[in-house]
Formats: C-alpha cells, structure tokens, sequence
C-alpha cells in the first residue's frame, strides 16, 4: 500500500509522459547530432551580434564542443521542458485533481495528505530524474560520433543534475502553491512566474546596470551558472535548488494538512 | 474502539465558510447521535448543509467549532486508522477517467489494504456493472455504482452515503436498498444523506432532518409519519345537501374540507379532506352517515418534510394541500 499513489500517479499519467519523454530525447539527439552541421555556422553568426545578446541567449561560446551544449541541449529548451513537466505535474498532484473533485475520493481512504504529497512530489521526482537518465545515454551514446567527445561524462552528469533539480525545485515551489492553497490556476500562475523570472535573472535583467546580482536569486543559474559541462557539479547550485526545494514542499504539506478540501 | 460508543456523535458542530463579510454558516451548532448498527437518515433540501456534515466526518473539512466523533475518534487524529473502517460514497462521486473501471476499484482496494476480488465482481453483479469498461465511457449511473461498490467493498463498519441514488435508475435503486439492509443485518451502520425521502423512509431506523445548517428534529420513521397529514377520501351514500359540512370542519384535526357529488352521479357524495394527528373525531362524525368506501393515505416524507418547514418557518401547514397524489 505504501507506494501505490506513487505508481498510480505515474501509471495514470502515462500517456503524457510519452509525450514529454519524446519532447526530451527528440531535443537531446536533435541539437547534439546536428552539432558538425550548425555548431560552426551559428557560432559564426554569433561571434557577429553583441556581446550582451550573446550572453543573453548563453551563446557566448557556441564553437567550442561544451560552449555548444551548454547553449543547446541544456540551454533553454530541455530548461524549460523539465520546468514545464514540472509544474504541470505539481500544479495537477494537488490542485488540479483537487479543482476536478478526484481528491475527495483518494482521501476518504486510509491514505494520509501527507503521504499523498510527498508520494506524489516522488513521482514527479522519479519521472525528471528517469528524464534525466535519458538525457545522460543520448549524450554519452552520441558525443564520439559526432565529435563532442571533449566534453567529459562527469560534465555532462553534473549538468544533468543540475537540470533535474531545476525541474525538482520549479516543481516543489508549484507544489507548495499546488497543496498550500487548492487553487489549480494560482498554482500554474506563480509556477510561470517563478520559471519566467529565473529565466529573465539569469539572462537578460543583469545586463541592467545596478542589479547585475539578480541573478543570484534565480534557478537557472544555480542551475548553470558555474557550466556544469566545464567545471563540474556546484554544491551551492545543488544545495540551493534543493534547499529551496524541500522548505517548499514541507510548507506545502503542512498547508495542505491543515486546510479544508475545497468542494 | 469500544461497542458502546456512537457510531457518529455531533455536539455543537459548526462550519463556516469563507471570511470577512462574505462568511456564511454553513452547519450551525449540530447535536447529533447515529447509535450503532441502525440505519440512519439525514435528510434536507440541497444546500441545507447535508455534504458540509459528511465531509466533516471523513475530515476532508474541519469544524469551525464544536465536536464530532466517528465510531469513537475525532476524524482528524483518526486518519487513515479510522477511514479504514469507514465506506465514503461522496454526493458528487468523481473517478479518475483514464482507467478501467476493474483498474479503479482495484486501486481503491489496495489503498485499503486488500479486498477479494470474488467481492468486487459479486457487487459490480448485482449492480449489474461492467469492470471492463473505461471510467470515462460510463453514464452517470455506472459511474455511481462504481461508488457504490467501493463504498461497500471492504464492508466498513460505517457507511456514509451521500446521495446515494443520485442518477440509479428504480431497479438498482432496489438492489442498492438491499445493500443497505444486508448492511445493517451485518450489524454495520449507514448514515445516508437524501433529499429524496422515499429511498430513506424504505431503509432508515431513525431520520434526522436539517434545514439552513440547523436541525429540525430527530425521529423514527415511523413517528414522523404518524405526526403527518394524512390524505382521506370518503364515498358517502347521502347527497352533498345532506352533509354537514361544518360539523366535519369543526372536528379537531380535519383541514382542507371538501364535500362535493360523487363523480359518478349515483346521488351520493365525496367527502375529502387531510387529517392532522389521530383519527378518531373524524371516524365518529363520519359514524353518523353511510359509508361507501374510505381511503386513507399514507404520507411520504416529503409531506412530513414540507410539515416540519412550514411549522418551523412559522408557516401553517394550511399551505401543504391535499393534492392527492
């Protein structure tokens, strides 16, 4: 009995997750194999626009074997996805079933809120983590083949890491929306926020003078800030999103398990 | 956990909703007592506070004040431990559409540690319910005795019903009655929500009836309806000119007095009207005249039901009227 919401929650999601697991691995081997093709021409396209755009867009680097997939496979897209799964999922574990009247149901039976959010941000876990796994085998099975053997496997399981705990702790902050309030479209609205305002502190709002330090407030560049492919695994990075990660979903729960289930 | 403990005591239950101005009382200072192994009926128009009630036992809410105590727990320190014991048939039942429905009750049995499935596929027979079939294939009515089966699946010592017929055609009404009374054989209580009286005067012990968040009163089936209007209609062989009418208006009891010809213009007359309380003034002023043919109308719950309003509305129950039906 323990862990059936953990399975049922990942069982029932299942057609989705087909969806998104192709989104992942279609971004994964379509930018890394195309590496010979546009890693050049678009670093030399690039190499033309302003430096600040450059750094905006994390392009700073894109003809070098890392600087290409720290722009591309994990730039924005699989950043996003992860995010997007993420507070999708967490928006849904409580809210959304809770809004569709599902929760009424799970919960007039001997399962524990408690245990129904924390089995639920597991799953969630389990699925961006399984994500990751993905990620890492596209990468280590194509990087020889198509000359971005440079980049280290250490480099690229940091970044992976990375990547899923900024899809672990967008979600745990959805969650804490999600199951604090009941609410489905406040929970979406400030899961949004979160990742739009970690996206923009990390790219384009340090280029204003003054609060160039923003950037220390967001996600993203805890997730990449320190570019995992070069130096490796970030213990502030990691502690960070998943500081911020479990502090979410604790208040979560002791919101949920202190409320009124909304009718 | 002793027998002697209600199966659900209220004292003082009160749920408000929202803040501020918008504050609205929904279930106002509950005393209430479900005796164990009894059928129990709670009856009230839609809105009156029945679900807030219910909710409440399962802890899905939580009082804004006073107690409640399922088969002997709060439901909040209960948890799990106690909703084991308990089937939930919620008034709006929802399920998971992505699955079948075997899949669903399935799920629901594990999560309740384990039921036979020689029991799941017994009750969805009688009910006459397809396990194969997707949820989200499933009229409204299957999708009701989906809730049904796993309210009564692990046969909890307390069921709590909320609507349960809401959208069951006559005959599965039937076999879910007959749920209910093997239920009570079993020694296991119900506590079922209604605003339909007759599915809850066909099982019910005892019947409570609340109104606006407040209950009007606790009895037995059987008392309400003694304390209800009765319909009469009596065939007499004097003509209408030969009936003193105003003797039959004076008799304590009798209202809403009509004496017209028989329908049939073999001369005699037709003597209706509704009765309040005993019948015995009416029976010896009717003495006096030959008597036909006489009916007397049993009255459903739902005349009890207006009754009690009107009476407790500061209403006379001169608006409830013989319609005969």
């Amino acid at each position: 009995m323990a862990r059936s919401v953990l399975g049922k929650t990942i069982r029932d999601g299942r057609k989705a997750l087909v969806a998104w697991t192709y989104g992942v691995v279609v971004v994964s081997v379509l930018y890394t194999s195309s590496y010979k093709l546009i890693g050049k021409a678009k670093g030399n396209v690039m190499a033309g626009a302003p430096q600040s755009l450059q750094k905006a867009l994390g392009m700073q680097d894109y003809g070098s074997p890392a600087g290409y997939l720290g722009s591309t496979v994990f730039g924005i897209m699989l950043a996003m996805l992860f995010s997007a799964y993420a507070l999708v999922t967490a928006t849904r574990a409580v809210a959304g079933e809770e809004e569709s009247g599902l929760l009424d149901l799970l919960l007039a039976q001997p399962v524990s809120r408690r245990k129904l959010v924390l089995q639920r941000f597991a799953a969630m876990v389990a699925v961006l983590a399984g994500f990751g796994v993905l990620v890492v085998a596209a990468l280590l099975a194509l990087r020889g083949p198509v000359g971005l053997g440079a980049v280290a496997a250490s480099g690229i399981a940091a970044a992976t890491l990375q990547l899923v705990l900024l899809g672990v702790c967008t979600g745990g902050v959805t969650l804490l929306v999600s199951a604090g309030t009941g609410k489905r479209g406040l929970s979406l609205g400030i899961g949004v926020v979160v990742v739009v305002f970690g996206y923009l502190a990390n790219s384009f709002l340090p280029l204003i003078k003054g609060i160039g330090g923003i950037k220390h407030f967001s996600p993203f560049y805890w997730f990449d800030g320190n570019t995992p492919l070069v130096h490796g695994i970030s213990a502030s990075g990691c502690l960070l999103l998943a500081g911020v990660t479990v502090v979410a979903v604790v208040l979560g729960t002791v919101l949920f398990e202190r409320r009124d289930l909304n009718v | 956990m002793s027998g002697g403990e209600a199966a659900v005591l209220a004292e003082g239950l009160s749920k408000e909703y929202g803040g501020g101005r918008k504050r609205v009382r929904a279930l106002d200072t509950l005393d209430l007592t479900v005796r164990r192994g009894e059928v129990f009926g709670y009856l009230g128009p839609n809105g009156a506070g029945k679900s807030t009630t219910i909710r409440m036992l399962l802890d899905l809410l939580r009082p804004t004040s006073g107690t409640v105590r399922v088969l002997g727990e709060e439901p909040r320190s209960g948890g799990p431990g106690l909703r084991r014991r308990v089937g939930y048939l919620a008034g709006d039942f929802v399920i998971e559409p992505r699955q079948t429905v075997g899949e669903a009750l399935r799920f629901l049995a594990e999560l309740r540690g384990g039921v036979p499935p020689m029991r799941i596929e017994g009750l969805a027979e009688r009910l006459d319910l397809d396990l194969k079939r997707k949820v989200r294939q499933l009229s409204k009515g299957n999708r009701q005795k989906v809730g049904v089966v796993q309210a009564f699946m692990h046969r909890p010592e307390l069921l709590i019903l909320d609507e349960p017929t809401s959208g069951l055609d006559p005959l599965l009404q039937q076999e879910f009655l007959a749920l209910v009374r093997e239920a009570r054989e079993d020694g296991r209580t119900v506590f079922m929500s209604s605003h339909i009286m007759s599915e809850v005067q066909a099982v019910a012990d005892r019947v409570a009836v609340i109104r606006e968040g407040r209950l009007l009163t606790v009895d037995t089936v059987d008392s309400l309806r003694e304390h209800a209007v009765r319909h009469v209609a009596v065939r007499l062989d004097e003509g209408p000119e030969e009936v003193d009418a105003e003797a039959f208006a004076r008799t304590p009891g009798v209202r809403d007095l009509e004496v017209r010809p028989a329908a049939d213009a073999a001369g005699g007359s037709e003597l209706r009207c509704t009765l309040d309380g005993r019948a015995d003034g009416l029976v010896k002023a009717l003495a006096r005249y030959g008597v036909a043919a006489l009916e007397l109308e049993e009255p459903d719950l739902e005349e009890v039901f207006f009754t009690l309003y009107n009476h407790n509305g500061g209403r006379e129950t001169g608006g409830v009227t013989g319609h005969g039906a």
